[in-house]
């Protein structure tokens, strides 16, 4: 495991199959600058297909449509960068309904 | 098994085209439904999209009419758009922008006045600036859409085919990526409005749905597609740092002498912009591909934009940054740039679709029971696209599209049956993308291969030789690797299975692309060909693609034109 890695614990849950949640931990390369959904791309792309969130970027930070919390807190994927070696959680929206992981029905 | 739901009419896309037309088409009484893959107000190009919409009001300067847009648009599109729809969008734009404002949209304002400013090519000052960009005139939309009863809203939903029964289409079938399910819609009408195709390149500014869904489901239908070779290319898209690729930044403002008045430099820091007005989108993006392909590109493969010379005082530009929201500043922030000490890197990327589905001036296809309108047709504004047109379009043929729709749909009493088994076939064939094959491949594999593919050798230029080649390889990536994708296995919310329905969509808007391109033997506007690097008269006509039983047929057809007197 490289030290520059980021350690991500990501909320898993489908609800057809699963009858709780579970967390999922990834370790993902830090580029310079990288946001929540830089990571989340990567994760999808390079790690692990079937992870379910909202991949849409409007570029301009404002849609908020890969809006998730991060260690609790909302944010916009798109416009929050994280630390090197930063340990993060990250989660689907409190306020609507889980559709699987971190993909929620806007 | 599937679910079924009958409408009057059916919309397939929720951008501003989308919901202008199935507002419009409500407000004649037709039940509407609106789908879109995504969540509606938040996909696509439109929330995305600059704040600029063209409307001659005249606020910027009163000698400012109808007639002159239409013959700006007329000649900025290089004599390639048909002079029938050029004259909806310039005489109905304004009735347009009215309408929007009593949805709630609203715009920049000089006192009572438009704000209206100048983008290039423009005669007089015409771009009206709206408050929130795309995003607030999607919201805006939105909301209109969500207070009148009878339009069915719903997101998440993925077209994967259109119906057909006596040559005419009657509905589509859709995956729903919510919980995995299908739908079938029936519909007296049904109204394409999807957006462009840009994502079969790499270099793109555009969102990742941006994948020409509803062109290739349009040409499976028989339907007419025109002028596919003409991608717009935006001159400024950020290739650097990794984060920001694929950020657009507004070069009219950044660039232009009314404004903050920047530099435009290569990678030895020579100034690249010609003395005067500043140049229009294509001939821009020829000086700057120019420019990299002969080695002075920076060490990212783009050019300078350097603002930190500029003759405005730091207050004036801070000011014209703010009003005319040339840059993700906020984002640049974030990474420790600052604009006024430091200079950006950008190259060309594709940006707008000028080709697609060919329409009418009521918004039909070629096919019966088939409309469309926004960015998906292919014959509003020729080889390049004023600044403001995209946005004044998808309100114009969005609203004319849903007019002709619900009007169609009203004169029809019931609607035949598509055949059960093309149905069945359907169905079967996108559940089998989900399901376990020996040497599978991820969709998103297939989809870097031929993005790859059409950015080296369906660039700007292009030249006989290397189209062929594309050709030859996408027919192959068809036969070869097609069959082989395979998504992951969840139902539910699944990118991967939306990604396999898209790659196969893709594959065959790109081979009617590159059909296009090898036709039109000549460069105009967005299309350079390096072995006939002159316009040629004997091209003001459009290229035409319609599929044939073995592959694309093409051809060509007039360009409308019309006699506007100013």
């Amino acid at each position: 495991m490289n030290e520059e890695n980021i350690i991500a614990r990501i909320f898993r849950f489908d609800p057809t199959t699963d009858r709780v949640p579970r967390f999922q931990t990834y370790h993902v390369p830090y580029q310079p600058g990288m946001s929540i959904l830089s990571l989340l791309r990567y994760v999808y792309e390079e790690l692990d297909p079937t992870i379910a969130f909202r991949n849409y970027r409007c570029g301009r930070g404002i849609c908020a449509s890969c809006r998730v919390r991060l260690n609790g807190k909302p944010v916009k994927a798109c416009r929050t960068t994280l630390d090197e070696r930063a340990m993060v959680t990250i989660e689907p929206l409190d306020e609507h309904r889980v559709i699987r992981d971190l993909a929620v029905a806007v | 098994m599937h679910e079924r739901v009958e409408v009057d009419v059916l919309v397939i896309g929720g951008g501003g085209a989308g919901a202008r037309a199935a507002i419009e088409a409500q407000s004649l009484g037709a039940s509407v439904a609106l789908v879109c893959k995504g969540p509606i107000g938040k996909s696509g190009t439109t929330p995305q999209a600059w704040p600029s919409y063209e409307a001659a009001f005249g606020a910027g300067d009163r000698r400012d009419t109808p007639e002159i847009h239409f013959q700006d648009t007329v000649r900025e599109g290089r004599l390639l758009g048909d002079e029938n729809l050029i004259w909806a969008l310039a005489s109905e734009a304004r009735e347009r922008v009215l309408d929007l404002e009593r949805y709630g949209v609203r715009f920049e304002k000089k006192g009572d006045q438009f704000l209206q400013v100048h983008h290039p090519g423009q005669t007089y000052p015409r771009c009206l600036v709206i408050k929130g960009g795309g995003y607030g005139l999607i919201s805006g939309l939105l909301k209109e859409l969500r207070r009148r009863s009878g339009i069915k809203l719903l997101p998440d939903v993925m077209v994967t085919r259109l119906l057909l029964a006596e040559e005419r289409v009657v509905g589509a079938t859709a995956l729903n990526l919510r919980d995995g399910s299908f739908t079938r819609f029936c519909a007296k009408a049904t109204v394409l409005s999807t957006g462009g195709y840009e994502q079969l390149w790499h270099t793109t500014d555009t969102a990742a749905d941006t994948t020409g869904d509803g062109v290739a489901l349009a040409y499976r239908v028989g339907a007419e597609l025109v002028d596919m070779e003409m991608m717009l290319y935006y001159p400024a898209i950020m290739v650097h740092p990794q984060e920001l690729a694929g950020t657009l930044v507004q070069y009219e403002g950044l660039l232009g002498p009314l404004y903050i008045a920047g530099r435009l430099l290569n990678g030895l820091g020579q100034d690249l912009l010609p003395p005067g007005p500043l140049p229009v989108r294509d001939i821009l993006t020829r000086l700057m591909f120019d420019e990299i392909r002969q080695g002075r590109g920076t060490a990212h493969g783009g050019l300078y934009i350097d603002i930190t010379n500029s003759p405005r005082s730091s207050a004036e530009i801070n000011a014209l940054l703010e009003r005319l929201r040339s840059l993700p500043f906020n984002n640049l922030k974030d990474l420790g740039i600052d604009v006024k000490t430091t200079s950006i890197e950008v190259a060309p990327g594709a940006h707008y679709t000028l080709g697609g589905v060919h329409i009418d001036e009521r918004g039909r296809t070629t096919v019966p029971g088939l409309y469309a309108a926004g960015e998906i047709t292919g014959n509003v504004h020729g080889a390049n696209r004023l600044s403001g047109n995209a946005l004044a379009e998808t309100q114009v043929f969005g609203a004319r599209a849903g007019r002709s729709a619900a009007q169609e749909a009203a004169g029809l009493a019931a609607l035949s049956e598509p055949d059960p088994l093309e149905v069945e076939d359907e169905l079967q064939k996108v559940r089998s993308l989900i399901s376990p094959k020996r040497d599978g491949l991820r969709p998103l594999h297939l989809k870097r291969k031929l993005k790859r593919l059409m950015e080296h050798q369906v660039g700007m230029p292009r030249h006989r030789q290397g189209l062929a080649e594309a050709l030859a390889e996408i027919r192959r990536l068809g036969r070869e690797d097609l069959p082989r994708v395979q998504a992951a296995g969840p139902r539910v919310f699944n990118n991967e299975w939306r990604e396999a329905i898209e790659v196969d969509l893709m594959l065959d808007a790109a081979e009617a692309v590159v059909t296009s391109a090898l036709l039109r033997t000549e460069s105009r506007g967005h299309h350079q060909r390096s072995d006939y690097p002159d316009a040629s008269d004997e091209w003001l006509q459009h290229t035409a693609v319609k599929r044939g039983d073995v592959g694309p047929i093409s051809y060509t057809v007039p360009v409308v034109r019309l006699r506007v007197d100013a």
